[in-house]
């Protein structure tokens, strides 16, 4: 997996791309910890450029939406491909993250509100 | 696949949800499992998964689970009404009620389950298996290990109330869908690694045609908000990988209907297919990844 970092007006976009699975999620992991711990807690997750996620993968988006939360943070996610989007819903993860259907979107709505 | 050499194997969980007769969609788990030569340390089941995984670990092959299904699950069917148990809901003389009756009789079901696993006990299987029942004078979700397979399975699938609970460890027991339809937390207490868990939800029907249409509906919206509960909090508790696989019942299945078996196995077969890449590359993976002792 790759993780691409861009910045915008203090909110941190991490665009992933490939999987998210037991292989990689202490990559993710790491980095969302690096930006917490640099105040940097504004974090938008693209996913638009992920092909499939694992419960290993589900689980660390838990935990880093658990970290940045209990910073007072917003980690919020977008851009769900189908496939992906059904791995959350099977577990019913859905509803234990914000989750917008584009970028603009989530850049418009979630970070205006936190 | 677990032949190879210098690898660190993971233990292996298979848990077969609830579902009435679409488990046997979990024919096309076990083939694939005897395919790639993957061995199961611990089996769970729930209702009609656990009639499946119970099956499996008497060692019949999957052909003759599909043919066993025919010939006593189907084609008896339930039908044997416990006439003192309508009267009473209608409150007409004779009728009767008591905590062991159900709306039918469980003489040829517990029959059905004796004709297949014959006198098999759960511990002297050859895969730990444990099966998930309700206790109904608790609420209490009640995993079976020990005892008569036949009257375990029997338990496990019977649902209340239309079917009567049984007798067993002390306790009155019904159906598991009602506490556990997925039996997953018992797959983290068992410290496997990976868990394969086949769940077999079903579309409702959003226009009844009887009150038994709407009754299943009933059951099918709390066993698929149960279940996603339960994979939430498994998801979060367990340390290495889940599989889920969910095969895509996009119509109601007759119970009766044998012509349906079938296509409900190539519906398992689908899924699991999409399914496959992921359960070998995480065996793979752990393999690769884990210092041997």
């Amino acid at each position: 997996m790759e993780i691409r970092k861009t910045k915008l007006n203090q909110i941190v976009t991490l665009n992933l791309k490939g999987r998210l699975d037991i292989h990689n999620y202490n990559q993710f992991q790491q980095q969302v910890n690096e930006l917490v711990a640099n105040q940097e807690n504004q974090i938008l997750v693209d996913f638009s450029d992920l092909e499939n996620i694992s419960t290993a993968g589900l689980r660390s988006l838990l935990s880093a939406v658990n970290h940045v939360n209990s910073r007072k943070g917003t980690l919020v996610l977008c851009s769900m491909e189908k496939k992906v989007k059904q791995s959350f819903d099977r577990v019913g993860f859905t509803r234990l993250f914000r989750i917008y259907a584009g970028k603009e979107e989530a850049l418009t709505q979630a970070f205006r509100r936190a | 696949m677990q032949d190879s050499k210098n690898l660190h194997l993971p233990r292996i969980s298979v848990v077969l949800g609830s579902g009435g007769l679409r488990p046997i969609a979990s024919i096309a788990l076990f083939d694939f499992l005897l395919q790639e030569n993957i061995a199961i340390d611990l089996l769970l089941g729930c209702s009609g998964g656990s009639i499946f995984a119970s099956m499996y670990n008497m060692g019949y092959q999957p052909d003759e689970m599909k043919k066993i299904t025919k010939e006593f699950l189907v084609a008896e069917g339930f039908s044997n009404f416990d006439y003192r148990a309508l009267l009473s809901i209608a409150k007409m003389p004779g009728g009767r009620f008591d905590l062991s009756r159900g709306l039918l009789k469980n003489d040829q079901a517990l029959e059905t389950c004796q004709a297949v696993f014959k006198d098999k006990r759960l511990e002297d299987l050859p895969i730990e298996m444990k099966l998930q029942t309700t206790d109904i004078q608790t609420g209490e979700g009640f995993l079976l290990e020990k005892g008569s397979l036949a009257e375990a399975v029997y338990a496990s699938a019977a649902m209340y109330p239309l079917l009567a609970p049984i007798y067993m460890e002390d306790r009155w027991l019904v159906d598991g869908a009602f506490s556990e339809p997925l039996p997953i937390t018992e797959a983290i207490v068992g410290k496997t690694d990976i868990i394969i868990a086949m769940i077999f939800n079903e579309q409702i029907m959003p226009n009844p045609r009887n009150f038994l249409d709407g009754f299943y509906n009933i059951n099918r919206i709390y066993t698929e908000a149960l279940t996603k509960s339960q994979l939430a909090m498994a998801v979060n508790l367990h340390h290495y990988e889940i599989i889920i696989i969910s095969p895509a019942f996009t119509k109601p299945f007759s119970y009766a209907d044998p012509s349906n078996i079938d296509e409900l196995i190539e519906i398992g077969r689908e899924a699991v297919l999409e399914q496959k890449d992921e359960i070998l590359a995480a065996i793979q993976s752990y393999s690769n990844n884990t210092p041997t002792n």
